[in-house]
């Protein structure tokens, strides 16, 4: 396997070349001699000399000798063995826990060897434990499964990242396949492009165990207003047993707020309870559900959840210029005077320029910080016209700026000829009405809601999709709508007129608010034309207070200094990131503040938060909990010694409920990614097929050498020796 | 500013309705003539007359959809027993002409008539109702009218000349648990749009008793308005139908008007 290699730096005609003319050249001097040559000696000089010129060209080409060996080594298998707490779990009906199981497949010695014995016949076994990170395993007897957190796709990726360039046979994957957090692990498997054999560990039927599976409440709440909290259980083996469910608000007494009784029935899928409790007070309260617990349960971690509900004290305020008394004010005024939450100010046009005496506050906000006490504003079907240009641009403040959000409520005066299409607000609008207004159809039409409509809340008039596009169908029609020409980037459309296939709710931020506009009246034939189909205004009232609240939000999120995390619940192998936005009085960012931050621990104890600048405002910083509980982070911006603002976020840290959410085998992710991976899946009881059935690859590693065939002591010698020969006949000869 | 008297004629939109009739003339008259063609006579002369007869059809069903016209109007009750429902056809009209003149509450320049038991009544959130005689309404009627005030309609009640005694029959048949009673003068009713200190003023006189303008509130709500005594209809007449002095009609108006703006504003 040896041969010879010429250098590249000049070709061998060259030298070729060169060697033929310098023999002529040599061959003519020698036949020219003063003195006269004999033939022999002659032939001989010639000879020694073109012997000389070829040894030297022979060099510059540069000779190397490259030598080929090939070794022949084994390929790596590498096992992955889930250490998450999941694995802690004894199935029902077994002694041993599914990690106690794992270690003993994989070392008792069925026959003559065990498995792990087997594979390192034919490859090389590498041993890893994974839960949410990877590492070697340093003795598998002392395994324990502990994890917080099951990442199945980080385990593929980072173990054949570190073996990149090595031969890996396969991946023997030995989990209960209970995946919950991080990347796809079928995509990860997908780029692996190393078989994967999956070995499932576990039951695949759901174990005997009752658990709070999900709570829905609203993250939000209003002081003395009943705060509806909706709890699903999921239960399994348990069937016809009464459980317990209660609503405890986590103060000092943890006080009972609400209990309900079920009768469990798995047959049912989950099953939903309604709780209640109306906050006392105002802040962030940290409420816990639980559901009695049963014996020989799978586990007992699952039987509670905690949440954290905002509740604030004052009411939305809403400010609502009306262009003209019409229907559409007077059933709206009427839904909101039934709605507790709202307080709304009027403002109705007459036909002199000025406002209706009868309502406060009789006239448009003065200042821009007049208008920022509102929350959300609604332009009936005012023309633009009948505003100041700086109380148009107040509106545009008060949105951009002030993070409140208007809601355009249609209306020729507003959206036609003339209409806000044409004014300073045109920005705002998420519809682009066009030049010369809207073109309005007087054509009875059922809006029909979008992907995005289905689910968000301001249209979700029933928290299930069917009922909920049921609803919308049988809402009594809207007869008269406006035509934009599209929607603008950025928009979303919430429902649309499917005849002229144009948006009739859409919204949009602009800056810190909500624009959110509705291309048509008559909406509140929704209430009052709904009573002749046995309807009645509950659709009409939900719409509107859904509407006032989601806008509202999107405000209460404006404060000068605000901080979040991204997440209400971590668990305790997660960095919480927590970020703080901090603006000035004019709500520009501000980027030179000295944040203060501290956390507050579940024990008590308090540690200083760094935060460093992002962009824009925007400050951030990680922190990583130690313990299970409730956290509470204080931010104070602080701007040249001054103060800037103040605000406090709480998160819960609550480990391992994930981890004993799904706790049956799942064996169709394993069979998914055994397929996709060309690997093949196994039971447990089955691992022994594994050794044979990973393909042995022979891996020939080949290696090469070179060697410079010129570069020695003998070559030189050889030279010297020719010419000094030449010489010395020469001198013999006379010719010198 | 309120008592300025603006005089201005707004353009007229009664022909709205027609000009749905041309799009849909065109889409039916085009069918036949390309079926029917080739110069047979006859043919085209039978779908012509095919389509005459369709287009009166949608000219008379389209009379309907006007109801269905988002600007506001008043609806007058067509009721059963001996009363003459009818009376005065320009009262509501001239209503609603003060209304667009005087207000920018955007008026229709037509009356529609509804029965109780009719679904077009939710289209109608104020309705209004006039006589003379007997006023009596069907177990259904009864029925209706109590769902239809109690979900957010309004019923004004102008009592012509002995409406009163069948009225009142009526009402309790509609809320047995409810009475008339008198709106006091310093109520929102009489300050809504004009200001009217001395409250529901007289203007047909036939008994020498007191204007009184009573009231059934529902929740809160002023649901029923019944004028005893006064007939503000009367006033709201064309100008050569009772010949009333100018000054009374004008008090009519002004009242009829802070009815209107009263109920869109509550």
């Amino acid at each position: 396997m040896n041969n010879i290699q010429l250098s590249q730096s000049f070709p061998i005609w060259v030298a070729v070349i060169i060697l033929i003319i310098s023999f002529a050249i040599v061959i003519f001097s020698y036949y020219r001699t003063d003195k006269p040559l004999n033939r022999r000696s002659r032939y001989i000089l010639i000879a020694l000399r073109i012997l000389a010129i070829g040894v030297i060209l022979f060099c510059l080409l540069d000779p190397t000798v490259v030598m080929k060996e090939e070794t022949i080594r084994k390929s790596n298998v590498l096992v992955l063995v889930d250490d998450s707490q999941s694995m802690s779990l004894a199935d029902s009906g077994e002694k041993t826990t599914r990690i106690d199981d794992v270690k003993n497949v994989l070392t008792s010695k069925d026959g003559l060897k065990s498995i792990i014995e087997s594979l390192d016949e034919h490859f090389n076994t590498q041993l890893y434990q994974f839960s949410s990170e990877v590492t070697p395993v340093k003795e598998l007897s002392s395994l324990k499964a502990q994890g917080n957190l099951t990442d199945i796709g980080k385990a593929i990726t980072k173990t054949v990242d570190d073996w990149k360039g090595q031969p890996v046979a396969g991946i023997v994957l030995i989990t209960d396949g209970g995946h919950n957090s991080g990347e796809d692990p079928i995509r990860s498997a997908q780029k692996a492009s190393v078989p994967i054999y999956t070995i499932g560990v576990g039951q695949t039927k759901l174990p005997r165990d009752i658990s709070v599976s999900r709570v829905e409440v609203s993250p939000v709440a209003y002081m003395d207003h009943a705060l509806p909290v909706r709890v699903a259980i999921s239960s399994n083996g348990y069937d016809g047993r009464e459980v317990r469910i209660k609503l405890n608000q986590s103060d000092n007494f943890g006080s009972l707020k609400d209990s309900t009784s079920l009768k469990l029935d798995s047959r049912l899928g989950e099953q939903i309870v309604n709780l209640q409790t109306k906050p006392q007070q105002e802040g962030t309260i940290k409420y816990t559900v639980s559901v009695s617990s049963a014996p020989d349960e799978l586990t007992q971690q699952n039987n509670t959840y905690a949440f954290f509900v905002k509740v604030v004290k004052t009411k939305l305020k809403v400010l609502y210029i009306e262009g003209n008394p019409r229907w559409e004010f007077t059933f709206l005024n009427r839904a909101f005077q039934k709605d507790p939450n709202v307080e709304v100010n009027y403002l109705i046009a007459t036909k002199q320029g000025g406002y209706y005496p009868q309502f406060p506050p009789k006239t448009f906000p003065n200042t821009k910080n007049d208008f920022s006490s509102y929350d959300v504003m609604i332009l009936g079907n005012i023309s633009p016209s009948f505003f100041k240009n700086e109380q148009l641009s107040m509106i545009k403040d008060f949105v951009e700026n002030r993070g409140g959000s208007t809601i355009f409520l249609g209306g020729e005066k507003s959206y036609g000829d003339g209409g806000f299409g044409e004014s300073m607000l045109r920005d705002i609008l998420p519809i682009d009405i066009g030049q010369n207004g809207a073109r309005e159809i007087k054509a009875q039409f059922n809006p029909v809601l979008t992907q995005q409509g289905m689910t968000h809340p301001i249209t979700r008039l029933s928290d299930d999709p069917q009922e909920n596009t049921a609803i919308w169908r049988d809402l009594p029609p809207i007869s008269r709508f406006y035509s934009g020409i599209g929607i603008k980037s950025g928009a979303t459309v919430l429902a649309e007129n499917q005849q002229e296939k144009r948006p009739f709710i859409a919204f949009q931020r602009y800056g810190k608010g909500m624009v959110l506009m509705i291309a048509g009246d008559d909406l509140w034939q929704w209430a009052f034309g709904a009573y002749p189909f046995g309807g009645d205004d509950s659709y009409y009232r939900k719409f509107w207070s859904g509407t006032i609240r989601w806008l509202a939000s999107v405000r209460t999120q404006a404060d000068q200094v605000s901080v979040t995390t991204r997440k209400q619940t971590y668990s305790r192998d997660e960095k919480v990131r927590v970020t703080a936005y901090v603006y000035n009085e004019n709500y520009d960012p501000v980027n030179d503040a000295q944040i203060k931050a501290q956390v507050q621990t579940p024990a008590k104890t308090t540690r200083d938060l760094i935060f460093t600048l992002e962009e824009n405002g925007r400050y951030t910083t990680e922190f990583s909990p130690t313990m299970d509980g409730s956290y509470k982070i204080d931010v104070e911006a602080q701007r040249n010694g001054n103060l800037i603002g103040k605000n406090s976020t709480e998160f819960i840290v609550q480990t391992a409920t994930l981890e004993f959410l799904n706790t049956q085998l799942n064996e169709p992710l394993l069979k998914e990614i055994a397929d996709i991976s060309g690997g093949s899946y196994y039971k447990i009881n089955g691992i022994s097929e594994i050794p044979s059935s990973i393909k042995e690859t022979k891996d020939t590693v080949v290696s090469t050498r070179e060697r410079s065939i010129w570069d020695n002591a003998f070559v030189l010698i050889a030279v010297i020796a020719l010419l000094t020969t030449e010489w010395l006949i020469r001198k013999r000869k006379g010719l010198v | 500013m309120m008592n300025t008297i603006n005089i201005h004629t707004p353009p007229d939109p009664s022909q709205e309705g027609s000009s749905m009739i041309i799009p849909l003339s065109l889409s039916l008259i085009i069918p036949p003539l390309l079926k029917g063609g080739r110069g047979d006579l006859k043919a085209i002369l039978r779908n012509c007359i095919h389509l005459i007869i369709c287009c009166l059809f949608i000219a008379i069903s389209a009379i309907p959809s006007q109801a269905q016209d988002d600007k506001i109007t008043i609806a007058r009750l067509k009721y059963g027993g001996g009363g003459d429902w009818y009376v005065g056809q320009t009262q509501i009209i001239n209503l609603l002409k003060g209304l667009r003149e005087r207000t920018n509450v955007d008026s229709a320049t037509k009356q529609e008539v509804v029965q109780l038991t009719d679904k077009r009544l939710y289209s109608y959130p104020f309705i209004y109702m006039t006589g003379h005689g007997n006023v009596s309404f069907t177990e259904d009627e009864v029925k209706a009218l109590r769902l239809y005030l109690t979900r957010g309609g309004f019923l004004w009640a102008n009592d012509d000349y002995g409406m009163d005694k069948s009225f009142r029959r009526e009402m309790k048949r509609v809320f047995p648990e409810k009475d008339l009673v008198e709106v006091p003068f310093d109520h929102k009713l009489y300050h809504s749009y004009y200001d009217l200190p001395n409250g529901l003023p007289k203007i047909h006189e036939h008994d020498n008793k007191p204007p009184k303008g009573y009231a059934i509130f529902y929740e809160g709500r002023m649901v029923v308005f019944y004028d005893y005594e006064s007939d503000i209809g009367d006033g709201l007449e064309d100008a050569q139908v009772y010949n009333d002095p100018p000054e009374k009609r004008e008090q009519a108006l002004r009242m009829a008007i802070n009815l209107v703006i009263y109920v869109l504003t509550n």
